[in-house]
């Protein structure tokens, strides 16, 4: 998992807000965990002039409603294929004031997973979905990775 | 350090418990508390782990040095050790193997194929019956809408329908999917979703339904059917209550399976790392405990090697402390006691030894200041000898003590007459026995009397020498000393008269006697003179042995007196020769003076002079009379020199003639009056120098002087202490 880009958009009520865009690309294991209805909690830490702040991005699967959920900034939204929930989470971390935000990391909490995968994931590189603290460089008044 | 050493496992196996406790979390605990820390706990673990297995090699490592090195204790220990492992490890291993099997066969056998046919089979029952209610709604909301289709009052219509068939909410929308009409009897639905481009093109083929809601609490069925190809109805339609329950249950149990599938691998694999993690803490405390154990049950033995090696090595003050189990208390107090005993019977022998020691140098000191010499023997064995008798035999005894009789008789024959007299004697029977021997030594023979007691236990005996030799010669020089003062008075009185009157007969009578008569008179009366200044001189002689010390004693240099003297004799007719030879002292100067009288210095150069001139006089016995002197019987060496003997300094004068030597019969009282062996002479000349030497502190002695084995003549030596070298 890596990011890919940032990119100023407007968001509700004509704020002004910084989508930040992921190469989320997960291994098999993962994504048959995330169909056994294990769900996948994302640490979102933005690095702004205020000091860090922390979020959850949380990805799960409803076997009843055969969905797929993101929850994210207390919004959750549901998906029928687990490609457009993908790509939605690639796609929908927004973030407000983004010229005072330096850096970003989404990494997978691994301490959330439940406690029999935790220290396999411990050991299992596959597992350790981080991107690293991505800084942001402004470019014609937009920060971008 | 040692603090550290002793906490730091204690700490390590607190982190290994919580990090096993971590690791078999259920997850409602410990886990999601700490589950930012995983990776550092899991470091941490892994260094205690480190720490720990490394204190245990450090520990098993000094162990084995200890073995190898026989330390005290350490075989014991390492058998306890060996032996505390051989009973923990064996169940150690048989529990984790059979905790391993049973663990994985225990996990396996919850994910049994037939509970999760049962669970599908479940699902597909719960699905279709879901299913025939969405057909059944479906089919209703045709009904409503081929109702609608043909009602002039589109809102009537729908509001009847909605009594009608129980729908939550029916809604007309047109092709963009513009809501036209809506009647609904849920506020959920007072403004329904718009369908979506796709949802209207799926319903132009065939009606769709679609279950939808946040929870199985709110779900609704939401169906679209097409009315005429511009309009379609949207009915939402509330499922069975019952199927969704039981439809949501069996889901969520067959959601959990599927879970506990997933998961099956990584359970068992944390389950074999915690039970694998927990057993190796227990084998690392088992090891641990084994160490402990092992040295604590071997403390107190370990002490009391160390502390019997201490007693070996002479220390018998150690004591060991009564501790541990009731065997090794009765052990220790034993040890304790046996040191007391020990302590306090070394301390009676240093005592004995102490007391035996201040005796035995009280005696030492006894027999230091006796100015006779004292032999202790030992069968044949000279045991030891006290200073007197090393001055006195004129050897190193101290040296030769623990040595046979033999070996000293060997390396130095001149001492037979004593070693055969201590032979003679050790043979008697008799507790104590005296004789007298005669030893050579340096200054001539020397009279021995000696006197032995043999020990109490007959093991060996004590001798005392004295020399007799000073004792018998002063005796001697006594009675001549007394000889010669009454000769001195009574002869010296009547020579004069006698010689006046001589002398008066000649006077008065000479001239009136005939011719033939007076010649006899004259002879007559100058023999009369003649003897009688014979005896004046012989009575001067006697007179001045006698005569008793009054010395006026100054600083002498001893060379130009010896100069001055021979020059008195240097122009005799019958032509001496003289050969001086006197050393410079270290500092390059002439050698020290001596504390003297001059005058007796003068004469006893006198005397020395004239006896060597009488000695190259003297025939040589190995040579015939007939036979003409050598050139060298008339030359006279005198040299000068220092030297130094034990803590004294001496000047040492020595005048050597060429004559005939000394006969042995002589050297024993060549010093005592009427002693000589030239034809003229008193026999005083070398008595009164030994008395002049005597009077100053000094020595002298005669040797003879050997060439190939001939007497080639006799060497004077006088030597005189000094104070400054």
């Amino acid at each position: 998992m890596i990011c890919v880009g940032a990119e100023r958009k407007q968001g509700a009520e004509d704020t002004d807000v910084l989508g930040l865009t992921l190469k989320f690309e997960p291994a098999a294991k993962i994504t048959e965990a995330l169909d056994a209805s294990i769900a996948l909690v994302f640490e979102v830490l933005t690095d702004a002039q205020d000091g860090i702040h922390q979020q959850r991005a949380v990805l799960s699967h409803d076997s009843l409603l055969e969905r797929y959920d993101l929850e994210f900034a207390g919004r959750t939204r549901h998906f029928r294929l687990r490609a457009e929930l993908f790509e939605a989470f690639a796609n929908t971390l927004v973030f407000a004031n983004p010229a005072s935000i330096n850096r970003m990391r989404v990494r997978l909490v691994l301490g959330e997973l439940p406690a029999p995968l935790r220290m396999p994931a411990l050991l299992d590189s596959d597992w350790h979905l981080d991107t690293g603290w991505c800084v942001m460089q402004y470019e014609g008044g937009a920060r971008t990775p | 350090m040692m603090l550290i050493l002793r906490v730091l496992p204690m700490l390590a196996f607190a982190l290994l418990i919580f990090f096993a406790l971590y690791l078999a979390g259920s997850g409602d605990e410990i886990g999601p508390r700490f589950a930012p820390w995983a990776p550092w706990l899991v470091a941490a673990a892994g260094l205690a782990l480190g720490t720990l297995l490394g204190l245990l090699c450090k520990r098993a490592l000094a162990l084995y040095r200890d073995w190898r090195q026989a330390a005290p204790g350490a075989g014991l220990r390492m058998r306890l050790f060996g032996l505390l492992l051989v009973l923990a490890l064996p169940p150690w291993i048989l529990l984790y193997g059979f905790s391993l099997r049973f663990l994985n066969s225990a996990i396996d056998s919850w994910f049994r194929v037939e509970v999760e046919q049962a669970l599908e089979a479940a699902r597909t029952l719960a699905r279709d019956a879901l299913e025939n209610d969405q057909t059944l709604a479906k089919d209703r909301a045709q009904d409503i809408a081929q109702d609608v289709a043909n009602a002039l009052d589109v809102d009537a219509a729908l509001r009847e329908a909605l009594d009608r068939t129980r729908a939550l909410a029916v809604t007309v929308v047109d092709a963009r999917g513009d809501v036209l009409a809506n009647a609904s009897a849920d506020t959920r639905f007072l403004f329904p979703q718009r369908p979506s481009r796709a949802e209207l093109d799926a319903a132009e083929l065939t009606p769709t339904s679609v279950l939808e809601g946040e929870g199985s609490s709110d779900l609704s069925m939401r169906v679209l059917v097409s009315m005429s190809g511009t309009r379609y109805l949207l009915a939402q339609f509330a499922p069975n209550r019952d199927w969704v329950t039981k439809s949501d249950i069996i889901e969520r149990q067959l959601s959990e399976y599927s879970r506990f599938k997933f998961l099956r691998g990584a359970l068992k694999t944390t389950l074999t790392l915690v039970l694998s993690f927990v057993l190796l803490l227990g084998a690392l405390a088992a090891f641990y405990l084994a160490f402990a154990i092992s040295r604590r049950l071997v403390a107190p033995l370990t002490e009391l090697v160390a502390a019997n090696r201490k007693v070996a090595a002479g220390d018998y003050s150690v004591r060991v402390e009564e501790r541990g189990a009731t065997e090794l208390a009765l052990l220790a107090r034993s040890f304790n006691q046996m040191t007391s005993e020990l302590s306090a019977l070394n301390a009676q022998a240093r005592q004995s030894s102490d007391q035996s020691q201040l005796e035995r140098r009280f005696l030492e000191s006894v027999l230091e200041r006796i100015r006779s010499g004292v032999l202790v023997l030992e069968g044949d064995v000279l045991k030891t000898a006290n200073v007197a008798a090393s001055e006195l035999f004129e050897l190193p005894i101290s040296k030769l003590s623990g040595r046979k009789l033999t070996e000293i008789e060997r390396e130095f024959p001149r001492l037979q007459p004593l070693i055969n007299a201590l032979r003679q004697q050790s043979l008697t029977e008799a507790r104590e026995w005296r004789t007298e021997i005669a030893l050579e030594s340096a200054l001539g023979k020397q009279m021995l009397l000696l006197r032995g007691a043999k020990l109490p236990d007959g093991s060996g005996q004590v001798v005392i020498a004295d020399d007799e030799s000073d004792v018998a010669r002063t005796q001697r020089e006594s009675a001549w000393g007394e000889v010669a003062r009454r000769l001195a008075h009574e002869i010296k009185n009547p020579l004069t008269p006698i010689q006046l009157a001589a002398e008066r007969l000649r006077r008065k009578y000479l001239a009136s006697l005939p011719e033939s008569e007076r010649d006899v008179l004259d002879r007559a009366t100058d023999t009369i003179v003649a003897q009688v200044e014979a005896l004046k001189t012989m009575v001067n002689a006697f007179s001045d042995y006698a005569r008793p010390p009054q010395l006026a004693m100054q600083s002498v240099a001893i060379e130009p007196l010896a100069l001055e003297v021979a020059d008195l004799y240097a122009s005799d007719p019958q032509g001496l020769q003289f050969q001086f030879d006197f050393a410079r002292a270290p500092n390059g100067k002439a050698l020290p003076k001596v504390k003297a009288d001059s005058g007796r210095l003068r004469q006893l150069l006198h005397n020395l002079i004239k006896n060597a001139q009488e000695a190259g006089l003297e025939a040589r016995p190995e040579l015939p009379n007939s036979e003409p002197k050598p050139r060298d019987s008339t030359q006279i060496d005198i040299s000068g020199s220092l030297s130094v003997d034990g803590d004294r300094n001496w000047y040492e004068l020595s005048i050597r003639d060429y004559g005939p030597g000394i006969p042995d019969a002589l050297r024993e009282r060549l010093f005592e009056p009427y002693t000589t062996s030239k034809s003229k002479g008193t026999g005083l000349g070398l008595a009164i120098v030994k008395k002049i030497v005597e009077e100053h502190g000094g020595q002298i002695r005669a040797e003879n002087c050997r060439a190939d084995g001939l007497i080639t003549g006799t060497t004077m030596r006088v030597r005189f202490p000094v104070n400054v070298l």
